[in-house]
């Protein structure tokens, strides 16, 4: 900020004006009219004597004229005179302060914070990042005098701002942090600066501040990143990486041997002085249960629990305990260790021996810093089952499709398959109930066992829905794919999702490197071989010895997985990132896995082999999914704070009333509405982490438990860098680290002098000065 | 008879310009005039004596001065002057600057100077005085030598006629030298009179008041007429002007606001100068206005006539 800024910059077009005079004057000038007179002997005698004179007082009036003209288009643009000279004069001030109260604020600091330690019971207790915050925004408020503004916006998703307006009573806003808690989501900035952003725009204060008191996590950089599009996208590449042009991207440019301006990515206003406040401490243990998935056991009452960890902390975690709650009483039932190096994730299965009635379970790992993130919430009921998405090249209800499409889905999901293909090909949809008696008891069973449960879509509709909530998307013998379809599977898979791509027919190599594998991996399709000469086959087996993927097959090293024949394959050129799990006789790839793929080069139906009738085809093809799941980043199998809940209903409720309940008893609303695809109800963005239960109102009947976790992006307290933060905020943002003084800082930046007093009252002298000169003319 | 107002509105320069006979407008103008005032001009007349000679046989007897006979015991005849009346030159300025009026209302300073010249021609026929017209600018433009007959009248009103429908183009270009038109006409006229000058005087004081007082040397007796627009005094401009010079063709751009002031105070002076001058030799100076009624130039002429008497 130069030493002159203006509040209003947009009046200082209105200079412009200042030429009025000039051209009043010019234009009159043309209008002088000739006129006959008896004699100019007296004027002549006047002008040789006077000329000179008046011309000096006719510049005169012009100068003063058109300084008054300016100096009042100066003063509307209400310039501020910072430079020295007016260290005595503190303008008036609107004060945005944006606090983070996402649950990562929760973690405790240690004990070189600013706060005093306070005991609780026997041991001590430091304070949160957000109590230190809390101080921090209290002291910013204490700053504020008469005629300052301030405004205060709680930044965890939803925005929480307490006045949708500027207050001049500080004490207002006092009583609002005094009751404020962190919150369970995450923090939503950019959405805080856009709220804040008309009423500073608007405020014409000589000075407008705005204070972001966070932890400045790195994953919120990446979030805000994200948020801000594809506009940003070369900035990914942050300072420090080593990338050239990564400056550039936001850079004004500037003269040799000054430092370029970087304008903020984040939105906020012109003149506006952001500064950032950071509450952060020196890591600790902290660890985050991302993940867990409960199998239960086919033959008995009990399962095993898959347990994900992340170890966010520098420090590596040696056994640590982890247990297995049961409901809401969070009784003991099963108990657990695991080791994770710093930075890592680890998994762990726990076996249970039994499950609660109500299927809820809660696993908690020890305590360290943030301890909101220490559990995580499932719930073992039936419909807790992997959801996985077969794209088709073609509607099902064609019967070419359906045969193709039958294997694959009666081997993942027999009974809800077995109702899809009739229900495709024109019957009832009632087939199993039928083939296993009128009671279903089988079924029931059946189901409760069942790991996987499948839908499907035709190439064509893929692109018309907007998100994939799938766990995994099977595209099976696609032939095209849209351009919308594409870019939605990428999306999906950069955000965790899993892909499993077996060929067929309809496959055109060239098409599908440039429209699909493009997008997904790197591994590319070549030549098709097939046919071969005397009745020869392809033979599958494993590539790598004791994959995830061969667990609990029969086999020993070298041999064959099945003895299915396989007639046609595609052969393949792998990438970097490649990896062949299984191959063919010959040492053609069969299955290739890459982050977040698997490519099957061969097809899951009979057309190409038999290996849909082989006993390896329904073992082989469910731990390829559940090994591309498991390992995964698959985090949103079940809803998380901040997010409502959405679950379709089945039509013959649809005179119920429903309700939900969270945890602590707290009553949520709920609306029930008809979709295209049926009864849909649907909740307002959950506040807390726990059991929500959906319960049909009149019979007190439990229709649903649904258990809602914290994401756990938010648990990594990594801070950003000051490059790091630089280019999101902007080169003009100033840190104020505790150890700086935050007072001094902010008030000296608030001193300045507003000019549009001084100018006005200028420009009326001016005009005064004007007016006694020009009066000669009346009184002549 | 016209009413007393009616007479006044027989005086208005205004009123009579729209008259196109002169000889009516001089009549109209003079007897408005006379009418009005309370005092009548006709007396006073008297017999310039002139010499006594010896008498001779044939002298009527009531001619013999018995007053001599008395005292030197001899007949002498009392001779007289013809009984004429007062000599007197109408002197009118045609100039070009004499075109200038600044309202279309008012008479140009020439139109109201023929009007004014007829009107006084027609009041000095009327009283037997002898008058003659004498126009000029650079030079001697026209002269009409003075006569007291009846039909004189009628030679200068058609002059002045003529004059008054001079066409335009004379409006410019036409310069004034006054003082040298006044030296070449006090020189030729000789026998002594009154001279009565209608002019602008715009031309340099010292040379017009020469030539008054040259006419003074002469034994003439002398009535100015100042002609002036009332804008040449008043100079009541207000926006931005360029005046072009009626004789000159100069053309000076001015601020008139600015100027106004002093051109006021210089105008004033220059009025002041011809006052006082003509007052120091014994020279009548009238300033006349182009909006100002007849009789106040009429009144300054008989005023001065009876003192001639």
């Amino acid at each position: 900020m130069g030493p002159l800024t203006f509040l209003n910059g947009a009046f200082l077009a209105a200079l412009a004006a200042a030429a009025l005079p000039i051209l009043i004057h010019l234009f009159s000038r043309r209008k002088a009219r000739e006129l006959p007179f008896s004699h100019v002997r007296f004027l002549d005698e006047i002008t040789r004597k006077k000329i000179s004179r008046m011309r000096l007082r006719q510049w005169l009036l012009l100068v003063l004229r058109t300084l008054a003209v300016a100096l009042i288009a100066l003063a509307l643009s209400q310039p501020v005179w910072h430079g020295p000279g007016m260290n005595r004069q503190r303008g008036s001030s609107t004060v945005a302060i944006l606090i983070d109260d996402s649950f990562s604020m929760e973690a405790r600091l240690d004990p070189g914070s600013l706060l005093p330690m306070e005991t609780a019971g026997s041991g001590l207790k430091f304070p949160t990042r957000f109590e230190e915050a809390r101080q921090r925004a209290l002291q910013i408020l204490d700053l504020l005098e008469d005629g300052d503004r301030a405004v205060l916006v709680f930044t965890a998703a939803p925005l929480r701002v307490p006045y949708e307006s500027t207050v001049r009573d500080p004490a207002l806003l006092c009583d609002e942090l005094e009751r404020a808690q962190p919150r369970a989501t995450r923090s939503d900035l950019v959405g805080a600066l856009e709220r804040i952003y008309p009423m500073l725009s608007s405020a014409r204060t000589l000075n407008r501040e705005i204070f972001i008191i966070s932890d400045f996590q790195q994953t919120q950089m990446e979030e805000i990143l994200r948020s801000l599009g594809a506009e940003v996208q070369g900035t990914a590449a942050l300072p420090g990486s080593g990338a050239p042009d990564s400056a550039a991207q936001g850079a004004d440019q500037a003269p040799h041997g000054i430092p370029p301006v970087i304008r903020a990515l984040v939105p906020v206003p012109e003149n506006t002085r952001l500064y950032l406040l950071p509450v952060t401490a020196p890591s600790g243990p902290n660890t985050a249960v991302v993940w867990s998935f409960f199998e239960r056991n086919p033959v008995g009452p009990g399962g095993r629990l898959t347990v994900r960890l992340h170890n966010l902390g520098d420090l590596p975690v040696q056994e640590a305990v982890l247990e297995v709650l049961e409901g809401d009483e969070e009784r003991l039932l099963a108990e657990g260790f695991v080791s994770i190096d710093p930075g890592g994730t680890a998994q762990t299965v726990i076996s249970l021996s039994q499950v609660p009635p109500d299927g809820l379970l809660t696993v908690r790992s020890a305590p360290d810093l943030l301890e909101r993130d220490n559990r995580f919430h499932l719930s073992t009921a039936a419909a807790n089952r992997f959801r996985i998405l077969l794209v088709t090249g073609g509607p099902l209800s064609e019967p070419e499709i359906r045969e193709e499409a039958a294997f694959p889905i009666l081997a993942l999901d027999p009974w809800g398959g077995m109702d899809l293909l009739d229900a495709a090909a024109g019957g009832s949809g009632a087939i199993a109930q039928e083939q296993m008696g009128s009671s279903g008891w089988m079924r029931e069973r059946a189901e409760g066992l069942q790991l996987f449960e499948v839908e499907t879509v035709p190439e064509s509709d893929l692109g018309l829905s907007g998100e994939l909530s799938a766990d995994a998307v099977i595209l099976l013998n696609v032939g095209r794919l849209s351009e919308a379809a594409s870019q939605l599977l990428e999306r999906y898979q950069a955000e965790g999702g899993s892909v499993l791509i077996a060929l067929g027919d309809r496959v055109d190599p060239r098409i599908y490197n440039t429209q699909i594998l493009r997008r997904l991996g790197q591994v590319r399709l070549e030549n098709v071989i097939g046919d071969l000469a005397g009745g020869a086959y392809f033979s599958l087996r494993p590539a790598v010895t004791g994959h995830d993927i061969f667990e609990g097959f029969p086999i020993s090293p070298g041999e064959m997985l099945s003895g299915a024949r396989f007639r046609k394959l595609l052969e393949v050129r792998l990438g970097g990132s490649s990896r062949v799990v299984a191959e063919f006789s010959g040492g053609r790839p069969a299955l290739v896995e890459e982050p977040g793929l698997l490519l099957f080069t061969s097809s899951l139906d009979l057309r190409w082999s038999d290996f849909p009738t082989s006993a390896s085809y329904l073992p082989f093809l469910h731990r390829a999914l559940h090994h591309l799941i498991l390992r995964g980043r698959v985090g949103r199998r079940e809803p998380v704070v901040g997010e409502p809940l959405s679950y379709p209903l089945p039509a013959d409720v649809a005179g119920d009333v429903f309700r939900c309940q969270g945890p602590d008893g707290i009553e949520i609303p709920v609306q029930v509405t008809q979709t295209e695809r049926g009864l849909l109800l649907r909740t307002p963005p959950v506040p807390d982490p726990g059991f929500y239960r959906i319960v049909a109102g009149d019979s007190d009947r439990l229709s649903r438990s649904v258990a809602v976790n914290v994401d756990t992006r938010e648990s990594d307290l990594t801070a950003m860098s000051e490059d790091e933060a630089g280019l999101i905020f902007g080169s003009e943002a100033v840190l104020l680290t505790p150890e700086r003084e935050l007072s001094r800082q902010v008030l000296e930046a608030r001193y300045g002098f507003e000019l549009w007093r001084l100018l006005i009252t200028l420009a009326f002298m001016l005009l005064v000065a004007e007016s006694l000169i020009a009066r000669g003319r009346s009184i002549y | 008879m016209p009413r007393k107002d009616e007479n006044r509105a027989l005086l208005d320069p205004y009123f009579v310009g729209k008259l196109r006979r002169l000889d009516l407008v001089a009549r109209l103008v003079v007897e408005g005039f006379i009418t009005g005032l309370h005092r009548s001009p006709y007396h006073g007349f008297s017999v310039e004596f002139a010499e006594h000679r010896p008498y001779m046989p044939g002298d009527p007897i009531r001619a013999v001065d018995w007053k001599v006979y008395a005292k030197s015991d001899r007949y002498y005849i009392k001779e007289f002057e013809e009984e004429t009346n007062l000599r007197s030159h109408l002197l009118l300025d045609t100039s070009s600057s004499m075109a200038y009026r600044s309202e279309k209302k008012l008479l140009t300073k020439l139109e109201y100077g023929i009007y004014l010249s007829a009107a006084l021609a027609y009041l000095m026929i009327r009283q037997q005085d002898a008058v003659g017209l004498l126009t000029f600018d650079e030079i001697v433009r026209r002269f009409v030598p003075s006569r007291s007959v009846g039909t004189h009248l009628r030679v200068i009103l058609g002059e002045l006629e003529r004059l008054a429908h001079s066409p335009k183009e004379m409006d410019r270009g036409r310069r004034t030298r006054i003082g040298q038109s006044l030296h070449h006409l006090a020189d030729r006229l000789t026998r002594r009179g009154l001279m009565i000058l209608v002019s602008d005087l715009m031309d340099q004081p010292e040379e017009v008041l020469a030539g008054l007082k040259h006419f003074r040397h002469r034994q003439h007796e002398v009535v100015v007429f100042h002609v002036l627009d009332p804008a040449e005094v008043a100079f009541p401009f207000q926006e931005e002007t360029i005046f072009v010079d009626m004789e000159t063709d100069q053309r000076l751009s001015t601020i008139p606001w600015e100027y106004a002031q002093e051109y006021r105070r210089q105008v004033e002076h220059w009025r002041r100068t011809y006052r006082r001058v003509c007052a120091e030799h014994a020279i009548d100076y009238v300033e006349v206005r182009t909006d100002m009624p007849y009789d106040v130039a009429l009144l300054r002429y008989l005023e001065k006539r009876r003192r001639l008497h």
